[in-house]
């Protein structure tokens, strides 16, 4: 166990330096230039030249990334040009880290409370009325992309019924974690219905999957109840493989959370990229870009942990 | 003896959309008390339809079209969904042929025979799990107390037969179900698996139900024999009859196809052909595009099951039937 997740630890390794490099180029063969930004209308060409100078912006390349890597390796993001000028980025991140993570784990619960339960159904109750349903209603929480449910959401709850914790904004903790939650419920939504759409597929399917299997009929031969069999038998069995689509999910919801972010005038980690996407501030754009390959990387390590947690199979892997 | 079981005029058919699939088309026996009965034939002959029909585990597209089933004079297809849970695994059990599909992957072997425990005793937590340990302990599995506690897949597949065995006669069922128990083991383990199931069947009492290709399984193991082919029974008979008289060209041919231990055999014979379609079965005798013996006859009616002397049941036209003897139905 302890040797397998040390294995882990370390084939992670080659994968971050690839992104790292990845992140840096793309940021940089893109156009726009964080100093035109920075100084608007008054673009005088001395000024930039110095500025380029004074920011490392005139080396060559290879060396821009030598250096950023250095100090991203010594826990250094680096300082923001435009978001906020001098700002450490570390700092930035930190500050709206917790929104991003609320708003994540609150679509993700909203998406598997929608997907098991009528994933589970749906499949007990292949091709009847339910299962015909609950498969349009996935197929169009797949379809609608979050940013335009959002919208639309803001549009009834916000606009139509004039509700204020529908219009969007954050409101934090400190301020009660009734209106916190109010406030994210929209959000969660539109970014949970997607996931829960895909999730709820996977689900019928592997529960479909897992009602064909042989132990099922000896449990029925055994005589054991129906519930029970549903329960241990099916169900159980079923949520090997949706475990892995729910990992990757949660990678989804970091990266869905960027335009939800936006949509919903939320201050998280998402709205940061996009704030320095716009402003062409490389450091914040590079380090958020690296902290969700990061996330992810972990998030998948804990998902492989969980399946031999479910697969006994998996867990004693080596032994007979 | 006492009748257990008594089957009586059994059809089953599976609605697919290429047709319907008639996979026991009028079945008639019976099984007494504390005997085995061996059920032969090929693949898709029906044998295992038969025995889900008899346990009311046919699923859709299948249904049971008619016949009865008696299960100590109470015929079973009468019996609420309910009151079949309460007699599967109690009063009727099942081995499966599989034994690592056939047990939940994610339960230790504890868990499973337990559970069944649950369902058909009042025996509490404790009493049940250390149940499973004797019971393991019965069934022949070495260091029962750690093995209760192991997954299937942790076990070697012999083992894993043993635990299957174990979960089905839990709860000292009156008859026993196998869907050929041993075709994935190998030649010892089986011999070890059958000699198990003979221990156990004289223990408990039990009325046994075998399935198997194999018939020198059914020799040394039953009493009572039955010949299916393409969802008929074609043969019925006690073992030495069977043996000593096969009366179906069918029957022949399976008896020439096992290799001889004496005599060197040139080449092993087989039944030409192959199983016909039980969609669109042949007119006349299903057998008959396969056997040699064919008249105009066989072509086109179909031959009924009769008794050609006491016991001994063949449905042929070309086997002669002793006046006086009627058929036993219909």
């Amino acid at each position: 166990m302890i040797v397998y997740l040390l294995k882990r630890l370390i084939l992670a390794i080659p994968t971050l330096l690839i992104a790292s490099f990845l992140i840096f180029s793309l940021v940089h063969i893109a156009p726009g230039d964080p100093i035109r930004v920075m100084l608007g209308q008054y673009q005088d060409p001395e000024l930039i030249a110095r500025l380029r100078e004074a920011m490392g912006l005139d080396l060559p390349f290879h060396v821009q990334y030598l250096r950023w890597l250095g100090k991203v390796l010594q826990g250094d993001l680096g300082l923001s040009i435009t978001v906020k000028r001098g700002a450490s980025v570390a700092g930035l991140i930190a500050q709206r880290f917790s929104v991003t993570v609320e708003l994540a784990t609150f679509s993700l619960i909203i998406a598997l409370l929608i997907a098991i339960p009528t994933g589970v159904i749906s499949a007990l109750r292949q091709n009847r009325l339910s299962d015909h349903i609950s498969r349009i209603i996935a197929l169009a929480g797949v379809s609608i992309p979050n940013f335009f449910l959002g919208i639309l959401l803001i549009l009834f709850v916000g606009v139509y019924l004039r509700q204020p914790w529908g219009a969007g904004g954050y409101v934090p903790f400190s301020r009660g974690l009734g209106r916190n939650l109010a406030h994210m419920f929209l959000p969660a939504v539109a970014l949970g219905t997607a996931y829960a759409a895909i999730i709820m597929r996977m689900m019928r399917s592997a529960m479909l999957d897992a009602m064909s299997q042989d132990f099922v009929r000896t449990a029925r031969a055994m005589g054991i109840a129906p519930g029970d069999i549903v329960r241990r038998d099916i169900v159980k069995n079923a949520l090997i493989p949706v475990v892995t689509v729910i990992g990757n999910s949660i990678g989804y919801l970091l990266g869905g959370s960027i335009v939800t972010e936006t949509v919903f005038r939320l201050p998280g980690v998402g709205n940061l990229v996009i704030m320095g996407v716009f402003r062409r501030d490389f450091p914040v754009i590079q380090a958020v870009v690296l902290i969700i390959v990061v996330v992810r990387i972990i998030i998948n390590l804990v998902v492989d942990l969980t399946y031999g947690f479910l697969d006994p199979r998996i867990r004693y892997g080596g032994e007979r | 003896m006492r009748e257990l079981l008594r089957v009586e005029g059994l059809v089953t058919r599976f609605y697919t959309d290429e047709g319907v699939v008639k996979a026991v088309d009028g079945s008639w026996f019976a099984l007494e008390a504390d005997e085995a009965l061996g059920v032969v034939g090929e693949s898709g002959s029906g044998k295992t339809v038969t025995a889900l029909s008899i346990m009311r585990l046919i699923e859709n597209p299948g249904r049971i079209e008619s016949g009865r089933i008696l299960f100590r004079g109470e015929d079973l297809l009468e019996k609420p969904e309910r009151e079949m849970r309460r007699i599967r695994g109690k009063e009727i059990s099942m081995v499966f042929q599989d034994s690592l599909s056939s047990l939940n992957p994610t339960l230790t072997i504890g868990a499973q025979i337990a559970r069944v425990l649950k369902y058909h005793t009042r025996l509490t937590r404790r009493a049940r799990w250390q149940r499973a340990v004797k019971l393991l302990e019965a069934v022949g599995i070495p260091e029962p107390a750690k093995r209760v506690s192991h997954y299937p897949h942790q076990l070697s597949g012999g083992m894993r037969q043993r635990a299957l065995i174990a979960m089905a006669i839990s709860c000292n069922p009156k008859l026993l179900i196998l869907d050929e128990p041993t075709t994935a083991l190998d030649v010892t383990i089986e011999a070890q698996i059958f000699g198990l199931i003979g221990e156990l069947k004289d223990e408990f009492r039990m009325g046994v139900f075998l399935i198997t290709h194999d018939l020198s399984v059914v020799a040394s193991f039953c009493q009572q024999v039955i010949i299916m082919y393409a969802g008929k029974i074609v043969e019925e008979a006690d073992v030495q009859e069977l043996y000593g008289n096969p009366l179906h060209p069918y029957t022949l041919g399976l008896l020439r196809s096992i290799p001889p231990l004496e005599e060197e055999a040139e080449r092993l014979e087989s039944i030409p052909g192959e199983v016909p379609d039980l969609i669109n079965l042949p007119p006349g005798c299903n057998f008959s595009p396969r056997c040699a013996l064919t008249d105009e006859r066989c072509w086109h009616e179909e031959p009924e099951l009769a008794e050609v002397s006491p016991g001994h049941r063949v449905a042929c036209h070309r086997v002669a039937v002793p006046v006086g003897v009627g058929e036993i139905h219909g």
